[in-house]
């Protein structure tokens, strides 16, 4: 556990949309709910659709530690709740930050996030505020 | 580009054999393309449980309506009482038609591990805020009403008997209308369901609630949840012990009114038997609940009331749960109370009766309060347990409880023997795993 920690700290995440979205910037709290399924907009009123990277990948647990401060058990429990009440699915996953990037650009899905280390000029950080 | 070509062939083969295939799929692979509705999501629920009690006459059950033994009289230890499994298949056929199936199989009344359809229905989504299902949807009667089968979902192994048994009914065939309402710092959510259910419970019988009207409003603000419902329905229930006595009391009643000078005993009679019948008998379920989550604490509480339903008594029952998140561990304590308030029922007077009749009615009486005790199960119980999520989807628990009956009934135990002894203290050991898949 201690070693995941540590690691955690190195992995640093950054929310990223594809480079011709207009969204530049967008609250914790906004982005907590829309993945976490309490919401499906963007604060301008156009439809967010989340990705999600790979259950236990770090750049999973950094990124929900870092909007929701909830553990991976705890967030896998929500979920669950979602699932099981019929009130939404998770966000689909991507296997890897490459995967990320490649969605958001060819559609289907909006915003999603990727170690900062695999930027590039395909997608567009945006600030969390 | 490999991820998204790996995306596409999936969904092709889901279309044309859904319900064959998905059975092998995790759940988060519903890739929902835009273009490729409808989409299929399967996800399963399981726990596998075992009950330990050291009350030899009678049995920790889930619920005594619903199971027919358990733990305790029956074999010491039971796994039975929580073992269940569940799948739910999600069909999007739009961005606003969606249909739900969900199918479980847990122990039944009548000790068969029959399927049962526990939620079939089709909603239509308005627009964010509003949504409509028909067909048969959760009776969100408490705050876990949703997920109470999903083990995994819920802190505890089980929701705290307490109040969760207040209403057995799960499920509910009707309309379901959501309105929700998005707030800077959380969601307002406002429910309305309209429908009845008839479910099958121990000793041949059968609860039938119809007309069941149910409101409820889940606001979630910042790191609370605070919740209320308010049901009201028609309520038939018939179980053989409760039968048995309300006809004895109507036959007894027609026999007295022919003995001359027994006509005051026989309107009493027949009184008793008209009082305690549960037939077309409208009930009222109110429940409050909060829960806090501030950090890694979690702080929960819920109260229920039911009214007075034929020999249903007024009861009320309400617990907190308290609990840590640590990174994998989650330690809990539970403080619960059901209690209620059984009728002073002095029973059929014996006046002027010949001695082996009023013998009889003697013996009537008594079992008339004991159903009557039965129904208002009183009982306190602490539980302290540990949740342990070991693998991802996975979760081993382990609880202690020290459950501690009233002066006059078994509490929440049932298939109670006639060698039981109220006012004792039962101790429970639980242990089961979860899973979501």
């Amino acid at each position: 556990m201690v070693c995941f920690a540590v690691t955690n700290v190195h992995s640093e995440v950054v929310v990223v949309v594809a480079a011709n979205t207009s969204i530049s910037e967008i609250s914790k709290r906004q982005l907590s709910k829309i993945f976490l399924g309490k919401s499906r907009r963007f604060p301008d009123g156009s439809r967010a659709l989340p990705l999600n990277q790979r259950e236990d990948s770090l750049e999973r647990d950094s990124f929900y530690r870092l909007v929701s401060s909830k553990s991976p058990a705890q967030i896998r429990a929500h979920w669950a709740k979602l699932i099981f009440t019929g009130r939404g699915q998770p966000p689909k996953e991507a296997a890897d930050n490459t995967a990320v990037k490649h969605l958001l650009v060819n559609n289907g899905v909006n915003i999603g996030y990727i170690d900062r280390r695999a930027m590039d000029d395909s997608v567009k950080i945006v600030i969390i505020n | 580009m490999a991820t998204n070509n790996r995306l596409k062939t999936r969904i092709r083969p889901l279309f044309a054999t859904a319900i064959i295939t998905v059975c092998g799929l995790s759940g988060h692979q519903a890739i929902a393309l835009d273009d490729a509705y409808p989409t299929y999501s399967f996800n399963g629920f399981a726990t596998l449980g075992a009950v330990y009690s050291d009350e030899d006459q009678a049995d920790f059950v889930s619920s005594w309506l619903l199971q027919p033994n358990g733990a305790g009289s029956t074999s010491e230890w039971h796994a039975g009482v929580d073992t269940k499994l569940g799948g739910q298949l999600d069909i999007q056929f739009n961005t606003a038609f969606s249909a739900v199936l969900q199918v479980v199989v847990q122990r039944q009344e009548d000790n068969a591990w029959t399927p049962e359809i526990e939620w079939a229905n089709i909603k239509y989504q308005f627009n964010d805020a509003l949504s409509l299902r028909l067909g048969r949807t959760v009776l969100p009667t408490f705050m876990v009403s949703d997920t109470r089968l999903v083990g995994y979902a819920n802190p505890w192994i089980r929701g705290p008997q307490e109040v969760y048994q207040l209403n057995p009914l799960t499920n509910l065939d009707g309309l379901d209308l959501v309105y929700n309402l998005e707030l800077e710092n959380g969601r307002n959510t406002l429910q309305f369901n309209l429908g009845e259910t008839d479910r099958d419970v121990v000793q041949n019988g059968e609860i039938n609630a119809r007309n069941v009207m149910l409101i409820s409003n889940t606001l979630e603000y910042h790191f609370a949840t605070f919740r209320f419902s308010y049901l009201h329905a028609k309520l038939d229930l018939s179980i053989e012990q409760a039968d048995e006595l309300i006809d004895a009391y109507a036959m007894l009643g027609n026999a007295l009114s022919l003995i001359p000078g027994q006509e005051a005993n026989a309107a009493q009679a027949e009184a008793i038997s008209t009082r305690y019948l549960i037939k077309d008998a409208p009930v009222e379920v109110f429940s409050v609940g909060v829960k806090l989550e501030p950090g890694n604490w979690l702080l929960m509480s819920e109260w229920g009331r039911v009214s007075d339903t034929g020999a249903l008594a007024e009861v009320q029952g309400g617990y907190t749960t308290l609990a840590y998140h640590f990174p994998s561990l989650m330690p809990f304590l539970t403080l619960a109370e059901v209690n209620g308030d059984t009728p002073d029922e002095p029973g059929l007077s014996t006046t002027g009766m010949p001695t082996p009749l009023a013998t009889e009615v003697n013996q009537l009486n008594q079992g008339l309060n004991a159903l009557l005790f039965q129904t208002a199960a009183a009982q306190k119980s602490i539980t302290v347990g540990l949740r342990w999520d070991f693998h991802p989807g996975s979760a081993l628990k382990l609880q202690y409880q020290y459950i501690d009956t009233d002066k006059q009934s078994p509490g929440r135990l049932g298939n109670v023997q006639s060698g039981f002894s109220p006012g004792g203290t039962v101790n429970v050991f639980s242990t089961a795993i979860d899973f979501v898949f």
